[in-house]
């Protein structure tokens, strides 16, 4: 690499554009002294010249460190760095977080080309509108997946022994209050408040945790320690088998279980145990988590204004072997792109009996006929826990939460009840089955396929735009 | 670093739609464009090198033969005979498409040329056309394509 100052840089860019035209006009001329080529001259010939500059000045400055002067005082803390760099590499660095298919999915969304990779589309895409931070936030926003960070995530995990007299359990818990525990090293439980409602009863604190490390400084050594706090709550109904936990992180989720789990009689499943009935024929061979799931997709989810839009990323498990095995295995498959559960590559793994254990999907949510959002979902099955996270997407927190209570519900009532192998499943088996085994490609997505309406305006919206 | 020269199906389709292969063909009529031109790409070589660091970057050659393609007007000629002046040369979408099918045909024709010493690079430390870089470099950089136009030009 060679360090270049803006200016040597924008001379040599103009050493090479006018060696580039100097050569053009030789070449002609060689042209028409040696063969009588024929030359042709417009007026109105239309100018490359500044998409050339654009696209070399570009690809110079991916090779040429560029030694630029700093544009304000250089101290930790201020903004030094020149402001147009500064946005364009603060859009890449948003950019990045999507996957290759939701880049490619912006792309088209904004009408640039959705091909190359992940560090192309970036590219593309933050250069065609870092000048408009607003823009590129709602643009993430709007095709990201569902994560943690930006959602709602409720943890279910079913319980060995419930509690009978939540009465009892609400009153000890309360005499807890703004006393804490420990349930790790360097982690802490702290109760903070236990309220007993219609719907239950609720467990309120937060988890303190602390990272630490060594360090010295002269002759002075020390343990610097840097404090975390997450918030977490639990729910309890009666009558029921589980404890709905409300936590970013599974350490701190894990904690409060813990927490109540001392202090009261609860105690934990050691694992989610699906109820899946009325199993046969091809669906015997199918890992119980992967029915579930689609009875779940199927029967339970799209309903009372909610459909799939689109599936675009699972993950497939299979069972671990014990010990040291010499044939190489792969664990875990995770899939990403769109409609996924029509593609041939997820059809196959459901087929061969790998555990569909992770899905996120776009979901079209109409509390109202007249309102619809568009929410990214992730629904998975842990060991010992499901979990439903409902994504903020491009919409008020407040919306997510209408929905996100409803999809806790749905998911919750599902594992009560477990799923019904019956002839409406079995079908959609037989057409997983049978596009595991066509070598035919997939035009369009037929399991799981976003509802007719949707089509329609996608339809509606690519005539507009073509005319 | 691998060159960022990438397929691209369309721009394919305007090299064999203005048969650009034959801009800088050997012959007799065009040995001595050939010459001009890879005498040219030399020189942009030449000044670029110094920034490349393992891999040679040819999309920054075929940015500077697109300008350079656009300065010679017997390059426009070239594409007029070839579609019976049939074609809008100054549409700046298709033309700036044209000139870079053609820039990535010339860099081809150059490397192969160089490949099979039939070509002696005047003054270049280090040239590394490698087989995947030939094969890259004949469908050169894409942008995205005029394809109405295109349409209208081959129905």
């Amino acid at each position: 690499m060679k360090i270049l100052t803006p200016e040597q840089f924008e001379t040599k860019l103009r050493e090479l554009m006018a060696l580039a035209d100097e050569r053009g006009e030789h070449a002609g001329r060689v042209a028409r002294e040696a063969a009588n080529a024929e030359a042709v001259y417009l007026e109105d010939a239309p100018d490359v010249n500044e998409w050339v500059e654009a696209a070399l000045r570009r690809s110079l400055e991916d090779e040429i460190v560029i030694a630029e002067p700093v544009g304000a005082e250089a101290a930790p803390g201020e903004d030094f760095i020149q402001l147009g760099e500064r946005e364009l590499e603060v859009a890449k660095r948003a950019l990045a977080r999507l996957k290759l298919p939701q880049l490619s999915r912006v792309a088209v969304s904004v009408g640039l080309d959705p091909r190359g990779s992940h560090g192309d589309l970036v590219d593309r895409i933050a250069r065609s509108y870092y000048d408009d931070p607003a823009e590129v936030a709602r643009l993430i926003l709007t095709h990201e997946e569902a994560r943690a960070e930006r959602g709602l995530i409720d943890r279910l995990y079913p319980l060995r022994i419930g509690i009978d007299d939540l009465a009892n359990a609400a009153s000890t818990l309360q005499r807890l209050s703004g006393r804490y525990i420990r349930v790790g090293v360097a982690r802490w439980f702290v109760y903070a408040d236990c309220q007993t409602q219609s719907d239950g009863l609720w467990i309120n604190g937060f988890f303190r945790s602390y990272d630490a490390d060594a360090k010295r400084e002269g002759d002075a050594f020390e343990l610097v320690s840097v404090p975390s706090d997450a918030v977490v709550s639990a729910r309890l109904r009666g009558n029921q088998d589980f404890l709905e936990v409300r936590g970013r992180g599974e350490t701190e989720s894990r904690a409060i279980l813990t927490a109540v789990e001392w202090a009261t009689s609860l105690r934990r499943s050691p694992g989610l145990q699906l109820r899946v009935e009325g199993i046969d024929g091809d669906l015997m061979r199918w890992d119980q988590r992967s029915i579930f799931m689609l009875y779940f997709l199927d029967r339970v989810l799209p309903d009372s204004g909610i459909d799939i839009l689109n599936l675009t990323s699972a993950r497939f498990e299979s069972a671990v072997e014990p010990g040291f095995a010499r044939r190489p295995t792969v664990r875990s498959v995770a899939l990403q792109g769109q409609h996924l559960l029509s593609s041939k590559a997820a059809c196959e793994l459901l087929m061969e009996g790998r555990a569909l254990v992770e899905l996120s999907l776009d979901l079209r949510f109409r509390p109202q006929p007249e309102v619809e959002w568009i929410f990214p979902v992730r629904f998975s099955l842990a060991r010992d826990h499901a979990t439903v996270l409902t994504g903020f997407g491009s919409n008020l927190p407040e919306s997510a939460a209408v929905l996100h209570r409803d999809l806790s519900r749905r998911l919750r009532q599902s594992l009560i009840a477990g799923a019904h192998v019956d002839t409406r499943l079995q079908a959609l088996a037989r057409r997983v089955i049978e596009r595991a085994r066509s070598s035919e490609p997939v035009a369009e997505a037929d399991i799981f396929a976003p509802p007719a309406d949707w089509l329609r305006r996608l339809d509606d919206l690519e005539a507009e735009e073509g005319a | 670093v691998a060159p960022r020269i990438v397929r691209d199906p369309e721009l394919i389709e305007i090299r064999d739609l203005f048969k650009l292969q034959d801009f800088c063909k050997k012959g007799r009529k065009t040995n001595a464009r050939r010459g001009a031109y890879f005498e040219t790409i030399d020189m942009f070589i030449q000044r670029l090198e110094v920034h490349w660091e393992e891999m040679p970057h040819y999309d920054d050659v075929v940015f500077l033969l697109v300008r350079t393609l656009n300065r010679d007007p017997t390059f426009r000629g070239f594409v007029r005979s070839q579609r019976q002046n049939a074609t809008d040369l100054t549409d700046r979408d298709l033309w700036t498409q044209i000139c870079n099918a053609a820039a990535g045909t010339v860099l081809h024709q150059y490397l192969v040329a160089v490949e099979n010493g039939e070509w002696a690079p005047t003054g270049v430390a280090a040239i590394a056309p490698l087989p995947a870089v030939l094969d890259a470099a004949q469908d050169v950089v894409a942008i995205p394509p005029p394809q109405q136009q295109l349409r209208e030009l081959n129905p």
